[in-house]
Parts: C-alpha cells; sequence; structure tokens
C-alpha cells in the first residue's frame, strides 16, 4: 500500500479555481486561493476516500456559500446578479444534502441556534414528559395520584390521555375481579370523575370502550350513576339509559373517591394546595353526585312513544337505586342523605323516616352540608352545635402532607 | 433561520472552538474541526471561508500578522487567531449550548 499523497489532478484543480470565480469579486479577491489552497489539502489528505463523494461534497459546499455569498453582497451592494444568483440557487439545491444525511446530534444543534426553534422544542418535551408524569399517576395504586393524573391529562385534553383512557377500559376488568380493589379501578375513576375524556375516547374507540363497561361484574352502581350522569350532561341519552339500568341491577354502591376528594376538598378550603384548580374540585363532584341520584325526573327516551310510562319506568329506577344506596353500610353519610332526600321527594314514605335518621346521626361537615344545601336552618344550628364539625382538622392535616404525595405536589 | 448577528452560526462556532488552542490556517481549522466532531462535521473551502470572513467583519477572529518561515510553511497560507470578543462569544455560546445540551441530557437519559 503507498503512503505517498494523492496528488490532485491539474484538470481538477484548474476546474474549481474556475468555479471560483462565480463568487463575488470582493470576496474572491481576499479567499480565492486560500480556497483554491485548501481545496488542494483536503483532496491529499484525503486519499483514502472516494473521489466521487469528494468531488460531491465539495461542489455542495460550493453551491451553498456561492449563494450565501452573493446574497450576502447583494444585500450590502445592492447590485443584482439575477444570471449569478440563478445558477447559484441551482448549485444550492446540492446542499440540502447535509440536512439528509446530519446526525441527529447535528440536527439539535441546528435546531437549538434559533430561540424559537427552541422554544417549541423545550415545549413539547415539557409536556411529553409532563404526560408521561401524569399516565405514570394514573397507573398508580393510590386514588389521590390516579386522580391527579387524570385531572393533568383531561385538563390538556391530549390524545396519549385518549388511548391511556381506552386501555384502561379495556384491561380494567381484570384486576377489578381479582381483586375487588377499587383503588386499582382506574378506568371508572376516570370514566366517573373525567366523562368529557371518555366521550373523546369514545370517539376513537365508543364500541369497545362500552362494551367493556356493559360487562364489567361485579360493579360499583356508583360508578353506573356518575356515568349515566355524565352521560346525560352531555345529550346521550342512549348511553344513559343503559348506564342508568345498570346501576339499577348494581348490588353495591360505593363513593369511596367521591369520599376522597371530598376529604381532599376540606383540606384545601383549610389550607390552600399549591394547586389552585383543585378548589372546589371535590365539591363539583358532589353535585354531579346529587345531579346522578337526582336527576332522572325529566327523562326521555328517544323513539318510547309512552314517554309518560317511560318516565315512570326510570323514576321507579331511581327510587330502587336511591333505596339501596340509602341502606348501603359502605355509603358515606352525604350519599346516603341524599339518597334518602331523593326517594323522600319520590314519595317513598319509608325514606322520610330514613331520612330523619340519617339527620340524626350525622353531624359535623357532611351534616353542615346537607344543612346549607337544602337551606334547612334547623339543620344548620344543629351542625354547628355538633362539636364534630371540627373533627376535620386531624384529617386534613393527613391528607395535606406535601411529604406523602410529592409527585402530585411537584407538578 | 439565521442566527442573530451577536450570537456564532454552528460553523462560525466550531471555527472559534478551534482557534482556542492557538493560531490556525484554514486547512488547519478544517482538520481541527473534523477532529472535534468525530468527522461528523466538515467544513467545505467556501463554508469555511465564508464563515471566517463574517468572523472578522464581527471582530471575533483576525488574521495574524506573523508569518510561518517560509521554509517550513507555504507562504500563500494565511493564519487567523481569535480575539478577546471572540474569546468572549465563545463563552457565552458555550455556556447556552451547555444548558441545552443539559436539558436535553435531563430528558433523554432520565436523570
Amino acid at each position: 500500500m503507498s503512503s505517498l499523497p494523492k496528488i490532485c489532478p491539474l484538470w481538477l484543480i484548474k476546474l474549481y479555481g474556475t468555479a471560483l470565480y462565480l463568487y463575488p469579486k470582493s470576496f474572491r479577491e481576499n479567499y480565492r486561493e486560500q480556497m483554491l489552497q485548501v481545496f488542494i489539502d483536503d483532496y491529499q489528505c484525503k486519499q483514502k476516500s472516494n473521489s466521487a463523494l469528494f468531488l460531491f461534497n465539495t461542489l455542495s459546499d460550493l453551491g451553498g456559500s456561492m449563494s450565501q455569498e452573493h446574497f450576502s453582497a447583494f444585500s450590502q451592494h445592492g447590485r443584482i446578479r439575477m444570471a449569478i444568483i440563478g445558477l447559484c440557487l441551482a448549485l444550492g439545491l446540492l446542499s440540502l444534502r447535509p440536512f439528509l444525511t446530519s446526525t441527529l446530534t447535528d440536527s439539535f444543534t441546528s435546531l437549538a441556534k434559533t430561540d424559537d426553534k427552541v422554544s417549541e422544542l423545550v415545549l413539547k418535551d415539557y409536556y411529553r414528559h409532563s404526560e408521561k408524569t401524569a399516565i405514570d399517576l394514573l397507573h398508580s395504586d393510590d386514588p389521590m395520584k390516579i386522580i391527579a393524573g387524570a385531572r393533568f391529562l383531561s385538563e390538556w385534553q391530549s390524545e396519549s390521555f385518549l388511548n391511556a383512557a381506552n386501555a384502561e377500559a379495556i384491561d380494567f376488568k381484570t384486576p377489578l375481579n381479582q381483586t375487588l380493589d377499587k383503588t386499582k379501578n382506574n378506568a371508572l375513576i376516570l370514566i366517573a370523575a373525567y366523562p368529557i375524556c371518555v366521550k373523546n375516547a369514545s370517539t376513537c374507540n365508543a364500541g369497545k370502550v362500552l362494551n367493556h363497561l356493559r360487562n364489567i361484574a361485579p360493579d360499583n352502581g356508583m360508578t353506573w350513576l356518575y356515568s349515566a350522569s355524565e352521560a346525560r350532561e352531555r345529550g346521550d341519552v342512549e348511553t344513559q339509559n343503559i348506564l342508568l339500568q345498570r346501576a339499577n341491577a348494581a348490588l353495591f354502591f360505593d363513593d369511596a373517591n367521591n369520599a376522597l376528594n371530598a376529604r381532599w376538598y376540606r383540606a384545601h378550603v383549610e389550607t390552600p394546595y399549591k394547586l389552585p384548580w383543585y378548589s372546589g374540585f371535590a365539591s363539583r363532584n358532589l353535585s354531579k353526585l346529587e345531579t346522578s341520584v337526582m336527576g332522572f325526573d325529566n327523562y326521555v327516551i328517544p323513539g318510547c312513544e309512552d314517554l309518560d310510562k317511560a318516565a315512570i319506568s326510570i323514576k321507579n329506577s331511581c327510587l330502587t337505586i336511591a333505596k339501596k344506596i340509602a341502606l348501603q353500610s359502605t355509603t358515606s353519610l352525604t350519599l346516603k342523605l341524599t339518597a334518602a332526600s331523593m326517594a323522600a321527594k319520590l314519595g317513598d314514605t319509608d325514606s322520610i323516616a330514613m331520612l330523619e335518621l340519617l339527620k340524626e346521626q350525622n353531624s359535623g361537615y357532611y351534616y353542615y352540608l346537607y344543612a346549607t344545601d337544602n337551606r334547612d336552618v334547623a339543620a344548620l344550628a344543629k351542625a354547628y352545635e355538633n362539636e364534630r364539625q371540627y373533627a376535620f382538622t386531624a384529617e386534613m392535616a393527613a391528607v395535606n402532607k406535601q411529604e406523602k404525595y410529592p409527585d402530585v405536589y411537584a407538578f | 433561520m439565521a442566527a442573530s448577528s451577536d450570537t456564532p452560526s454552528q460553523a462560525q462556532y466550531q471555527i472559534l472552538v478551534s482557534l482556542l488552542s492557538g493560531e490556525k490556517h484554514g486547512y488547519g481549522i478544517m482538520l481541527t474541526v473534523e477532529n472535534l466532531t468525530n468527522n461528523k462535521v466538515k467544513l467545505g473551502p467556501g463554508t469555511l471561508y465564508g464563515a471566517i470572513k463574517r468572523l472578522i467583519e464581527q471582530g471575533w477572529i483576525e488574521e495574524s500578522g506573523e508569518r510561518p518561515d517560509p521554509a517550513m510553511d507555504d507562504q500563500r497560507r494565511r493564519y487567523y487567531r481569535i480575539t478577546a470578543s471572540g474569546r468572549e462569544v465563545t463563552s457565552e455560546e458555550t455556556k447556552r449550548l451547555q444548558r441545552v445540551v443539559g436539558y436535553a441530557t435531563q430528558y433523554l437519559f432520565e436523570i
């Protein structure tokens, strides 16, 4: 193998030297000789490289830099050299080559050169990273974290969230059947708390989501009520009816998720969170809960000729549901009160007695909520008299510990 | 989008970096840049001297008045060295890129 330098052919030197005359005069006068020397040095040093590739690279460089120098000269002197610029533009097309072969690092460095591009990159990456964090929260075993994750994702209305909601809807039957652990029932929580996203998810894959919803067993009647209420809000009457029938058939009603929200909300009221949008979150869910149980009196079923009959049927279903909830031992007092109140309004005399009993049993904040919501002055006075109203402070402190949910607070 | 006039372009930055270790002629700069970037970035003569021209106009580099011994090197070669303002702008740009790289590293490698 020869170690002698590869001599640059004279014809190539002449060709390149001639091509350099295409540069603007001022540039050429200053740098032509040096450029030619560099060209020769480069050719002779790269003796192992492919000559065709070398020429192609040189032409690309020539075209790109020449057009840049002409534009520079044009902007400085205002002289239009259309023929040369046209030629330079044609040669400049060759300069696209570096973009086609540039490495990721080159692209990133190039991208980072301009503030606008960097901002776009940073913003995109921020959201991608935040989404990932929120989805991680969604798959946590802690319902508080799940709710937080769902909350962030729902606010962003992200595609990732919709996909996650669909995926959860497909998978959630298994952990529910295996463990009956509501905290793992992420999809139910999502569906219950963020139906607008499920609505969008349904747009993506309506059949799958609904089919899985219909096949859950055992189920939580509260989830069906939440979902039915939300379906009603968005005007999806068909889904509403399906979900309500499901609620009517449910054996148990557990509003643990709502209770968690309420606890969180109370903590927020006393000691504001760093996350201001959590304000009123639980109270909104409480309102939805009430709507779920009590809001089916103006019912319409499309295609049903006998609307009165249908309405009566639905009211009876709601009454059955309300009585089940009021008697459910695991249900929160708030929900029992709401349910008993609804059943009483629907004309169930047993529930009137139940309501009074619940009023006696309840005290503190729940009772206070009931009293204010119903403008029951006597009940309100009772609530204030009851010391248990202030028993939430300790509970609040337990919930409000930042160290308990650092990743939630980190947002 | 072009870089602003007070910020060196990618090629300009690489030339400035290559001159930090001392004055060099054009081909010396080209080789240094190739070495620095593991042969990923190759400045052709046109790009190289276009960037050099603008660096001189900005006052970030200057042509060295000292010529090597004619017996040791070609008289046609011109040597360039970085100026104080060039060193300053290189420092600023390096810090900026460090922030970008740090950001990318944080998320690419989950540090």
